[in-house]
């Protein structure tokens, strides 16, 4: 980690993504005090913490993986935190009682670990980490051990929970649809370093940095040349073909990367001659919702195609001969990077 | 030419049945995603064809070859496991060519292979690394690299992306696919994750308990799912409980909770009937403003949720009733749309509604079981 500089509010569900290595799992073993900075300091609720050792910092902590006490049913494991810290059961009692309605363990105080599901599992520990009291929960990699399925169902579950709580989370995620869907805000890291901050909005639709515009999400990387503006747009040409953005750039970049999300892309039979880009389509899968296209354009560049599922969108298929239109509020524009387009963008 | 089938095959681990009477043809160059929650029997269905288990019953063959007591190596088949073992010991490129090389490759053919395998896995610049050198994608990636040196035409892909990042995912899963369609490998790829199974695969298997609950074409899954389950597993679903109030020659009115009356096409139920209606995320409309017209299948409630997705934006409403539905909308049309609070009409077209039996033990324990 180097030199990283963040400030988390009261109440917010911050979530920190990054590809593997990225330094976002030290990030928050740093502020669980579970490693040590080697430079600069730490403040929880306005407090310097570096010399603080891990259970005073009134934090909860989980892991991704699952680490429940396999002889002890749910009520006990979640009572351990408590009974460890030498208070009588009935002091936290009613906050057990909060959380576990609230989680739906209700029914399943008496179930060994065995018994349960890995989601409810997983809640188990969460409630563990939160009858002690704290205000503050740290999350690495909380759902990183469940089927996809249950991932998509147990995040919305977390963040209410943080939410009607009052808690300040602090969430580790290699998954950026996971993020997204529940933060304030999203910290972006590659290489031990922030790369950006913002709402998930603020990076999907105008991500500031090329990693940030490939990581949170797909999107087409076009290179090519600034040619001069024209009614407040510049206009770019990418391979013989004129685009046009609403992106301010300066002038004097020259060499340039557009970038597009492949919903964002438009794509019919046919267009007015001067602003699509004729293709064919060469590949097709289908996701949840939508249709995903790979269209080999005139210019010979691969553009990714997202469309909603619906009638018209089944009516495409490979081979067909389409016109696709890159509009302009879409477009975003980044000056090229000097490691190169591969390496700015790369994920490994 | 490789094709795989199972007929009638069973396992058992002791008293517990991991696959059932379970009967299976996969076709010649085929990509199949085999789809299913943990402990569906999905991996040891993978371990049955590979060789590695043998069934207590039933019969597998491949290529018409009555295989059940082949030894693995014998069976023209790559098994890529969830948890694999390379050569601590070896480099990158001498684990990949390793297989080649014990096959009688000469040592410059072995490599030719076993650089394309690492080219195609995206491991190049890591040929000279040591296994404990690499992340745990990248030792993922070489294990699928030596799988595919091996020369097998049926490949057996047990998680290969599951120690992935998730952006990462996404982006091999098309190259996973397209290696496999250009090698003509018969491919079975076992996942948990519904949404990677509906991209690479040509026909999908849904598996539960050791069964088959549903299979086909990764549309056909989705649109037509046979059951709860192969719904609520295989993309955004809505449930909703009720009564059959009444059946006509067009469809039936179904009475859901505090009197809310819905209208769907279905008409093989009998009035009475307790019933679950599915709809998909996707397929429900929201509207702003207030009702203008007596109109069926317009529901009132409130905004309750919103979660941004990046290519879609989800809504959650609660109806006036006490269901709750989700709405997914492409973000393009649904961004900062409706507000948290915001009261709005939910509207469902009879079409897009399947009507399934009351589970025996409850909508709930149905969906818990994921």
């Amino acid at each position: 980690m180097k030199n990283v500089n963040l400030q988390v509010e009261d109440k917010e569900y911050l979530c920190i993504i990054g590809p593997s290595g990225c330094g976002k799992t030290t990030l928050i073993k740093c502020i669980a005090g579970i490693i040590k900075p080697d430079e600069g300091e730490i403040y929880i609720g306005g407090r310097l913490v570096n010399n603080l050792p891990i259970e005073d910092r009134e934090i909860g902590y989980v892991f991704q993986e699952i680490a429940l006490f396999p002889h002890m049913n749910v009520y006990e494991n979640i009572c351990y935190g408590p009974f460890v810290k030498g208070w009588s059961i009935s002091k936290a009692e009613n906050l057990i009682r909060e959380i576990l309605n609230m989680m739906g363990l209700y029914d399943r105080v008496r179930d060994k670990p065995d018994a349960l599901s890995g989601g409810a599992k997983q809640k188990t520990a969460v409630a563990r980490a939160l009858v002690s009291g704290s205000k503050l929960l740290l999350l690495d990699e909380p759902l990183g051990s469940l089927d996809a399925k249950v991932r998509r169902i147990l995040r919305h579950e977390l963040r209410r929970l943080v939410k009607d709580l009052g808690l300040t989370a602090i969430h580790v995620t290699h998954d950026q649809e996971e993020a997204m869907s529940i933060a304030d805000r999203i910290v972006v890291m590659r290489a031990g370093e922030i790369v950006e901050i913002g709402t998930p909005i603020e990076l999907y639709m105008r991500p500031k940095n090329l990693f940030t515009a490939n990581f949170v999400g797909e999107a087409n990387f076009l290179v090519g040349n600034f040619i001069g503006e024209e009614d407040d747009c510049v206009k770019i040409d990418v391979g013989g073909k004129t685009l046009y953005s609403k992106c301010k750039i300066n002038p004097e970049e020259g060499r340039v990367v557009v970038a597009i999300r492949p919903e964002f892309v438009i794509m019919r039979r046919t267009g007015p001659p001067r602003e699509v880009w004729r293709g064919v389509i060469e590949g097709r899968a289908f996701l949840s919702g939508s249709i995903r296209f790979e269209v080999r354009t005139e210019n010979d560049i691969m553009v990714a195609v997202k469309k909603p599922l619906s009638s018209e969108a089944l009516k495409f298929e490979i081979g067909d001969e389409v016109a696709l239109i890159l509009p302009r509020e879409f477009l975003l524009i980044y000056p090229y990077p000097k490691e190169g387009l591969k390496k700015a963008i790369s994920i490994e | 030419m490789p094709s795989i089938k199972m007929v009638n095959v069973t396992k058992r681990y002791g008293n517990v049945t991991a696959i059932k009477d379970l009967s299976l043809t996969i076709n010649d160059g085929e990509y199949i995603c085999v789809l299913g929650p943990t402990g569906s029997g999905k991996t040891t269905l993978l371990k049955l064809i590979a060789g590695i288990v043998k069934p207590d019953g039933g019969e597998i063959y491949i290529d018409g070859k009555l295989v059940n007591e082949f030894p693995p190596q014998e069976r023209n088949v790559a098994y890529v496991p969830q948890y694999y073992a390379l050569f601590p010991h070896m480099s990158v490129i001498d684990n990949v060519a390793f297989g080649p090389i014990s096959r009688g490759f000469s040592k410059e053919e072995a490599y030719k292979v076993s650089m394309q395998m690492l080219e195609i896995t995206r491991l190049t610049w890591r040929a000279n690394s040591f296994p404990h050198e690499l992340s745990g994608g990248m030792q993922q990636r070489l294990a699928l690299a030596r799988g595919l040196a091996s020369g097998a035409k049926i490949l057996l892909l047990d998680e290969p992306l599951g120690a992935l990042d998730a952006r990462l995912r996404v982006e091999l899963r098309y190259k996973l696919r397209n290696m496999a369609k250009e090698n003509n490998l018969t491919t079975i790829h076992v996942t948990h994750d519904q949404e990677e199974a509906m991209v690479v695969a040509d026909r999908i298997v849904v598996l539960r308990n050791g069964e088959i609950q549903q299979e086909g074409p990764p549309s056909q899954v989705y649109n037509e799912p046979r059951s709860i389950f192969v719904a609520h597993f295989v993309g955004g679903a809505n449930f909703f409980e009720g009564f059959i109030a009444e059946v006509d020659q067009y469809g039936s009115w179904i009475q859901l909770r505090n009197g809310f009356l819905l209208r769907v096409n279905d008409i093989s139920r009998v009035v009475g009937e307790r019933v679950v209606v599915m709809v998909r995320e996707e397929k429900v409309e929201v509207i702003k403003g207030v009702r203008r017209r007596e109109e069926i299948n317009l529901f009132p409630g409130v905004v309750s949720e919103v979660s941004f997705l990046g290519d879609f934006i989800s809504y959650s409403i609660m109806l006036d009733n006490g269901d709750k539905v989700n709405s997914k909308m492409p973000s393009i049309l649904g961004l900062e749309k409706f507000r948290i609070g915001e009261r709005v009409y939910v509207r469902l077209r009879p079409e897009d509604l399947k009507v399934y039996q009351y589970p025996p033990h409850g909508l709930y324990k149905e969906l818990e079981v994921i």
